[in-house]
């Protein structure tokens, strides 16, 4: 008998980033670097173990603006030419190194994106989306979906649109996966009373919190976040367990910053000269990562000092850390069996993103995980939270926390000095947007592709992810200017919209540029009682 | 710099920009033919910086002249509260309600403004502003109800069990006994506190950098 179940929890998320008015934007690589480390590698795991009759479950979310860009004929396009890119800069820098050990790596990566782009271009027609839709069919993955534009929802103030940010959640994924989703991802695991109450109208079966939404939830679990608890509004809510999730989370005590990993920082971009940077990765000489990375962790060293890769070296490490948490799992699981009168779910969600692009051989450790455990392991089995409700249907009855899965654990991380600015405008922007579409019945054909637009626009404001990277510090100027562009292009077609004046080209712009959500309706704001 | 322009550039500098542009057939192409390629390309491209700039330079309205209240959580105990309201009245009071009762009351001196406050944790609050008059509290504006985020376990221990049929969806209420344990509740002492030293990874690294 097993003693415990692990699940594997992948949130895959990234803001919506879309340029056609530029020929190369700097932060629509943040796509392509995740396709290229992170969703072709995973793809290529899962695959690999179903062919070789392991069995496994892992349940991924999908957020809206991901699928629409994972979709998106553009940028699929440009995706390709990044690669194309990459391929070109590795020859030419093995025709301009003589280093044995070198051209050694070289050739990795240029194995390694031949490969890619192979399965890109030929074996998924352009879309990783088929590729996991497949596995999901075929009971590997669990997909779920995630809120609209992974809005912070505590945050946001108006009723009806925490309510448009699950339906569209619920909407999008019933478009690009032809099935209902029973299980969703909550923007950064954001919670508060009453979203639950959204979740069961809409059909969710189940949701993730962090460790102190359960453990600090009304009535206190009885078994802590090694069993789900049932909300009053009948949702299932599973809680992070920190003991699974910190080995592999912790860039210093954990896993990911082993010594014979690959180091993140030092990018071969900073070592070509300029000629190579213009020609492969920007035509204006701008130095970015190129994603090939020559060298490993080699300690506390300055970036200058680090030695070369060795990819065996890498693997095996991989190999021991599998092990190791593998071990662990088995050990807690054994305890937990021994104080609760059934068995434990010990579940570890991470941003899908760790492994692979901050985590290069992320991959290579999940595939000798999952091969372990199935292989080897007594006593622990792989779940998703559907087949573990489906096995335990009874559970306690609490009501989950306020709590983010965020530094600190609430909300500074959003809602601060820096970001504040942000939420009153998404408030009067939100309450516009609901009035409007209530007083506007019949519009005309350009009139309502200008409503469509406006709930466009204001989903991609209330996205996290501005408020996120301006508090971290990282490309600040952008995201304030996203959120700040978003909001503007709001109330300029609200202006248009209520003086009859409207601009063709200006909304055909944003129609080429924010292309999210296709099929949306701007009467989705309409509330519940008005469309009465 | 300023850039060559197209005339001046040999076919060989032109069939490059005609390759990012993704131009098909432009090795059979004159150099005339690629020029006005790269243009008609080029063309739409410069419609949409117009719009771009327009949209960058624009600042968001500093008011709205409306009525607005917005009461957010932050963390156990703080708060954070912003309003604007159209100044005809005069020495307007802002409070902070649980159900019906105060917890904080302070006077508004501008039409517009923001702050965190620091109150107790758990409650549901609600913020109005209003004028305190003979007749009673004139409300202008209200905010929605949110409840502040706590920071330690509820005292309440009971244990009431639900059945959910994953196939419908479907939950009821379920008779069940179980019973807290001695050891289970040092291991949830115990994940708490493992829980509060796990910071995520997520550009942490790169911070430290």
């Amino acid at each position: 008998m097993k003693k415990g179940y692990l699940a594997i929890v992948l949130h895959s998320h990234l803001p919506f980033v879309k340029h056609p008015e530029e020929e190369y934007f700097l932060e629509e690589n943040w796509l392509y670097e995740a396709i290229t480390e992170t969703y072709l590698p995973l793809y290529i795991v899962f695959n690999k173990l179903k062919n070789e009759g392991i069995k496994y479950e892992i349940t991924m979310s999908v957020t809206p603006p991901l699928m629409n860009m994972l979709s998106d004929p553009l940028l699929s396009e440009r995706y390709v030419r990044y690669l194309k890119n990459r391929i070109e800069l590795v020859k030419s820098e093995i025709k301009r190194r003589d280093n044995k050990k070198e051209s050694e790596i070289l050739n990795f990566y240029l194995d390694r994106f031949l490969m890619l782009s192979d399965l890109f271009e030929n074996e998924l027609g352009l879309n990783v989306l088929s590729g996991f839709k497949k596995l999901q069919e075929e009971g590997f993955l669990e997909i779920i979906t995630c809120s609209a534009t992974h809005e912070i929802l505590p945050l946001e103030l108006n009723e009806r649109a925490r309510e448009v940010q699950i339906e569209v959640g619920v909407s999008e994924y019933e478009r690009f996966f032809e099935k209902k989703p029973r299980g969703i991802w909550l923007g950064e695991c954001a919670y508060t009373d009453g979203i639950d109450k959204i979740l069961s109208d809409n059909g969710i079966l189940f949701t993730f919190v962090d460790t102190h939404g359960i453990l600090y939830a009304n009535p206190s679990p009885l078994y802590g976040v090694h069993a789900p608890v049932v909300s009053k509004n009948g949702v299932a809510f599973f809680g992070r367990d920190p003991e699974a999730s910190k080995q592999v989370w912790s860039a210093n005590e954990g896993y990911p910053g082993d010594f014979n990993y690959r180091e993140f920082y030092r990018d071969i971009a900073y070592d070509i000269p300029l000629e190579s940077v213009k020609k492969y990765l920007h035509p204006a000489g701008f130095k970015f990562d190129s994603g090939i990375k020559m060298h490993r962790i080699t300690g506390k060293v300055p970036l200058g000092k680090k030695e070369l890769y060795d990819r065996n070296k890498a693997l095996e490490m991989a190999d021991i850390h599998a092990g190791n948490f593998m071990f662990n799992r088995e050990k807690e699981a054994e305890y937990l069996l021994s104080v609760m009168d059934r068995e434990p779910i010990m579940v570890a969600p991470f941003d899908t993103e760790l492994f692979g692009h901050w985590w290069f051989e992320g991959p290579d450790f999940l595939e000798r995980l999952l091969r372990k455990i199935f292989r080897f392991s007594k006593k622990i089995e792989t779940i998703t939270p559907f087949n573990y409700l489906k096995k335990y249907p009874v559970n306690q009855l609490s009501d989950p926390a306020v709590s983010t899965w965020g530094d600190g654990g609430y909300f500074k991380v959003w809602l601060n000095e820096k970001t504040d600015w942000i939420y009153p405008h998404l408030h009067v922007l939100g309450k516009k947007m609901i009035a409007l579409s209530e007083r506007v019945d019949n519009p005309s054909p350009i009139e309502k592709r200008a409503l469509n637009q406006m709930a466009r626009e204001l989903l991609l404001a209330q996205s996290s992810d501005w408020a996120f990277l301006i508090s971290v510090g990282t490309a600040i100027h952008y995201s304030e200017r996203m959120e700040k562009f978003h909001m503007n292009a709001f109330l300029t077609l609200y202006d248009m919209v209520n003086s009859g004046r409207i601009d063709e080209s200006f909304l055909s712009y944003l129609e080429k540029k924010d292309s999210i959500f296709p099929k949306i309706d701007y009467k989705i704001f309409r509330r519940k009682r008005a469309a009465m | 710099m300023k850039q060559k322009k197209y005339e001046e550039m040999t076919k060989k500098e032109l069939l490059k920009i005609a390759k990012l542009h993704g131009i098909k057939g432009r090795h059979r192409m004159s150099k005339e033919k690629l020029i006005d390629a790269i243009l008609k390309k080029k063309k739409p491209i410069k419609e949409m910086k117009k719009f771009e700039e327009l949209l960058k330079k624009e600042n968001l309205p500093k008011r709205y002249g409306e009525n607005h209240l917005e009461l957010l959580p932050k963390e156990p105990g703080t708060v954070y509260v912003h309003w604007e309201i159209e100044k005809k009245d005069k020495n307007p009071i802002l409070k902070l309600l649980n159900g019906r009762k105060p917890v904080v009351t302070i006077p508004v001196m501008s039409d517009s403004g923001s702050g965190y406050m620091h109150v107790e944790e758990g409650k549901k609050l609600k913020a109005v502003i209003g004028i305190e008059s003979g007749k009673g509290f004139k409300k202008i504006v209200q905010s929605e109800e949110i409840t502040v985020p706590v920071s330690k376990p509820s005292s309440d221990k009971t244990v009431k069990w639900v059945k959910i049929d994953v196939e419908k969806g479907k939950v009821k209420r379920y008779k069940a006994k179980s019973e807290t344990n001695k050891k289970l509740e040092e291991k949830k002492k115990k994940t708490e506190k493992t829980a509060k030293t796990v910071k995520y990874l997520r550009f942490h690294r790169r911070n430290e950098e």
